[in-house]
């Protein structure tokens, strides 16, 4: 969120089931629109190739959170 | 001096009516709650020298304010008597301080929660219990001050499980986690004073700790004897301090910090003790974990005990053969000592 502020464009990633606090947080600090690209649980224990299979899919909704479009 | 300012409620003055409002509002742990009457949170309020609308902190992840006003709501809501009531306004200052990182301690899988450890005279004059069973049920100011924290960092923090506290399993130390320092079996000088403070000066200490794990050493006869069954149960692959650093508390028992003490330790041997004892061998570890948690392969036992400041030492408890280590979130929070009143 400091980063946005200081403009410059972020997006935060996490999963689906840590979404919630997400959107917790993003309100309570008075940034809504803040972008967040969502995946599947869990980031965690995961094996190289499955960690770039969740990166590959996370790729749009970094690009639209980044550009805006 | 100004009054309360929060929305009152009517209800039928019924127990069952008060209860389920509480509960199907969400305002509560699950256990029935004092109704906080405008009477009851002006004496609590009264306790202290501070407009009900002072603001003492902002509390994660919802970032709400905790004015006296508020803590005095939850500080009824919890069974608190109003000479309770500077602890909890010094805890929560203390919570407030961005060494103690709590945004990180109310929404992360960790089992943690603050633990407050209070020192100094007040202990006696509010009945608090540093003897047997100090951790557990039986006496008021214990479970009604670390109550009022619980529910403070639910309904004003927004700290719900699985909502703004992802802590994966809880811990029963959430519902409500506050000791004394048995200063009187203490063969050292008590915690408060190593920070800074004077002996007859109260303080509350607040720690992002798991429950406590016990130690039990029943044979040992010196002070290599205990802290070797120490060490052992601090070396531990799992915690978060074997990955992360950051202090832990040992609580030792005052069989067992009379004993260390007469073998001529002081609390600083003691933390250096445990500094070259307690590691975790690496065989411990698959070298993939090792890898992924220290980015290579270490060239030494994994230390409990980063340095002379990791480890905060304090005596707790009554008569028996145990002490207990209390890990924490790790190295991205420190604990944070406050004068109360």
């Amino acid at each position: 969120m400091e980063v946005e502020r200081r403009g410059v464009p972020t997006v935060t990633v996490c999963t689906h089931l840590f979404k919630r606090l997400g959107d917790l947080e993003r309100r309570s600090l008075g940034m809504p629109e803040l972008s967040m690209a969502v995946t599947q649980h869990p980031l965690g224990g995961l094996r190289s190739d499955a960690v770039l299979a969740k990166a590959d899919g996370l790729l749009e909704q970094v690009v639209s959170g980044l550009t805006g479009n | 001096m100004p009054g309360l300012s929060s929305k009152r409620i009517e209800v039928p003055d019924e127990y069952e009516a008060v209860q389920s409002l509480y509960l199907e509002r969400g305002w509560s742990d699950g256990l029935p709650i004092v109704p906080p009457t405008p009477g009851r949170v002006d004496a609590m309020v009264a306790a202290v020298d501070l407009p009900p609308g002072h603001v003492i902190a902002e509390i994660p992840p919802i970032w709400g304010s905790a004015t006296v006003e508020r803590l005095a709501i939850n500080s009824v809501m919890a069974g608190c008597l109003p000479e309770y009531f500077p602890v909890i306004v010094a805890a929560v200052d203390a919570m407030g301080d961005p060494a103690f990182n709590l945004y990180a301690i109310q929404a992360t899988t960790h089992p943690c929660a603050p633990l407050l450890i209070v020192n100094g005279p007040i202990r006696e004059a509010l009945g608090l219990n540093a003897s047997s069973g100090a951790f557990g049920p039986g006496w008021r100011a214990n479970a009604t001050i670390g109550r009022a924290i619980r529910l403070m960092l639910l309904n004003v923090g927004g700290g719900y499980p699985g909502v703004g506290d992802m802590s994966t399993h809880g811990a029963p130390s959430k519902f409500s986690y506050c000791v004394a320092e048995n200063e009187e079996l203490n063969p050292w000088q008590p915690l408060h004073v190593d920070r800074g403070f004077r002996p007859e000066q109260s303080t509350v200490t607040v720690i992002a700790g798991e429950p406590p794990h016990n130690v039990n050493d029943h044979s040992g006869r010196s002070a290599d004897d205990i802290l070797t069954i120490v060490a052992g149960a601090m070396a531990v692959t799992g915690a978060n301090n074997a990955y992360t650093g950051g202090e832990t508390l040992l609580a030792l028992g005052p069989e067992h910090a009379a004993t260390i003490a007469g073998d001529g330790l002081s609390k600083t041997d003691v933390v250096e003790w445990l500094m070259r004892r307690a590691l975790v061998p690496l065989e411990r570890y698959t070298e993939d974990t090792l890898v992924e948690r220290f980015q290579r392969v270490p060239d030494g036992p994994v230390p409990m005990v980063r340095s002379t400041d990791d480890l905060a030492v304090i005596v707790l408890g009554g008569p028996g053969k145990h002490s207990c280590w209390v890990p924490t979130f790790g190295g991205t929070t420190r604990s944070v000592t406050r004068r109360i009143g």
